[in-house]
């Protein structure tokens, strides 16, 4: 389990995370999403002691950092961090040497799966590649914590599939992961739970398919005038073209669309949200950035 | 972690190794085909003077090295998510800098003493066994604290370590080359007080232990050593609690 409780970094005038309090229960999978800016990297940065935080507290599985944390921690940088001059096996040496967990085998086989020649230098690999080198690093010791800032950045869509399989895999064995990424169908395919970051703080968080509920639109069409609909209970937001009404429920979809078949509308459905559409919303600031 | 500075170092020794090996073929070719370029004479030198001179082998291998940790602060995700504490990590790189340092010392002075030997003047060395090992100590810990200041100030400016590291030979000779230029007194005094962190000063005239420092050569040793391992307990301070 990771919890996060009001963690706040400020660099010089600029508040990046903002009281962030977020809570990945064991074998569970959140989504980390955010705008560039957003603060999702320094959030990281806190979390594995890379950054000071001003405020705040970090723990996993109810302990806080310490060095032997990693042991059961991995962590894939937004940008992979690897000596050029390096092969991709003295990559590995480096994790076997240190990590008391390296699985070998399973090193070995994410090699094949990723297609990685352990004799390539790392400086010689491409984008994806370096990427891939850097999950397998990741997750080589099989780490009950992982914590990815973009793991499948530059990475053929078939590879992502791979990282996404991988991922799941590791959840399903009890992981705890916390994800970033800017591919909302990648979050929306591995993750369980998403919290949104907008200026440094949180803004919406969650299990995906509550937060899904809570989002649903139920949309009414009238013949005559459309009657004051923002009075019904669960309306928080309408939104009228004409004839035709749209109200966000905040998850009463169903009886917000029976109080608004009882006021006499000729149509009434309700409207699922794809999570591109909840993280639209969340990041929504009224076109100002 | 050390593993990633042992092939570092282990590069730096192969290139190493190989230019003094070279030099020491190329005198043994000039000597071969009757063109020798040093005469024997009657004049003749401390050995000590050759003991010291390998301090230049020993900073040689330092400037290599010494940016060898600062060069992981593009690396964090790496190195700083093993199961070991950050200055730990830290001074397992240092240790195994200090072993490379050693070792370039050791094979400059091998490659001098086979140079002499090969030219033929070896003989018109004196020996003194106890002046020599002074001098080795003075000239280790010469190496080990020129070594020491650029981890010190590479800390400080994380991915400028190889910068750092070429400006010290820089810096170091101008300490010491300016320190009698008449100067206005404010920076003649400050020339002169930095000399106190600049290694070649503590070595003194080569040979015949003229220091440039006002000191006594048992209270240079212990400065050197001494002022390579605070700077060294610095830079893994400055390391192990920056920021990423």
């Amino acid at each position: 389990m990771i919890s996060i409780s009001g963690l706040t970094k400020r660099y010089r005038d600029v508040l990046a995370v903002d009281g962030v309090t977020l809570e990945v229960p064991a074998g569970s999978v959140c989504g980390l999403l955010g705008r560039n800016g957003a603060g999702k990297t320094t959030t990281f940065k806190c979390l594995l002691g890379f950054a000071r935080p001003d405020a705040g507290e970090v723990r996993f599985d109810g302990a806080p950092l310490t060095p032997q944390t990693f042991e059961h921690l991995g962590y894939v940088p937004e940008r992979p961090e690897l000596y050029s001059w390096l092969t991709v096996a003295q990559h590995l040496e480096i994790v076997r040497r240190s990590q008391p967990k390296y699985d070998e085998a399973f090193a070995k086989e994410l090699l094949a799966t990723f297609r990685l020649d352990g004799r390539k230098k790392a400086g010689k690999l491409s984008k994806g590649q370096q990427t891939a080198l850097a999950l397998i690093i990741a997750i080589a010791t099989r780490p009950s914590i992982l914590i990815l800032d973009e793991p499948a950045s530059g990475l053929d869509p078939v590879m992502q599939r791979v990282v996404l399989d991988l991922l799941i895999d590791a959840a399903t064995s009890g992981a705890t992961i916390l994800l970033s990424s800017h591919q909302i169908g990648q979050i929306d395919r591995a993750a369980d739970r998403v919290a949104i970051m907008r200026d440094g703080a949180i803004v919406v968080s969650g299990g995906l398919d509550d937060l899904r509920e809570a989002a649903r639109i139920v949309e009414a069409t009238f013949d005559t005038a459309i009657p004051d609909v923002a009075a019904i209970d669960g309306v928080t937001r309408v939104e009228t073209a004409g004839t035709t009404v749209r109200v966000h429920a905040n998850g009463r979809a169903p009886a917000v669309a029976a109080r608004l078949g009882a006021l006499g509308a000729t149509g009434v459905r309700v409207l699922d949200r794809s999570l591109e559409d909840l993280f639209l919303d969340a990041v929504d600031d009224g076109g100002n950035r | 972690m050390e593993y990633v500075e042992i092939l570092r170092a282990r590069r730096v020794l192969f290139w190493y190794g190989l230019v003094l090996l070279v030099q020491v073929l190329i005198t043994a070719a000039t000597v071969f085909f009757g063109h020798p370029s040093v005469h024997r004479g009657n004049s003749t030198a401390h050995f000590s003077s050759i003991v010291v001179a390998a301090l230049f082998g020993g900073a040689i291998v330092a400037t290599f090295v010494g940016a060898g940790l600062n060069a992981e602060s593009g690396r964090t995700a790496i190195v700083w998510t093993r199961p070991k504490a950050r200055d730990a990590i830290a001074w397992r790189y240092i240790a195994v800098d200090v072993v490379t340092i050693l070792i370039g010392y050791a094979l400059m002075l091998v490659t001098v003493v086979a140079v002499t030997a090969i030219i033929g003047i070896l003989d018109q060395f004196t020996y003194d066994v106890a002046q020599s090992a002074r001098f080795l100590a003075l000239g280790v810990g010469a190496a080990l604290m020129w070594y020491a200041l650029i981890s010190l100030v590479a800390a400080r400016l994380p991915g400028r370590g190889g910068l750092i590291a070429g400006l010290s030979w820089a810096a170091f000779i101008v300490i010491i080359a300016v320190r009698e230029a008449p100067f206005p007194l404010p920076l003649h005094a400050l020339i002169y007080a930095l000399n106190y962190i600049d290694p070649l000063a503590y070595i003194g005239a080569t040979g015949t232990d003229q220091p440039l420092l006002p000191l006594a050569q048992p209270v240079r040793i212990a400065m050197v050593y001494a002022i390579a391992i605070v700077a060294l307990a610095g830079s893994v301070r400055l390391w192990s609690t920056r920021e990423a």
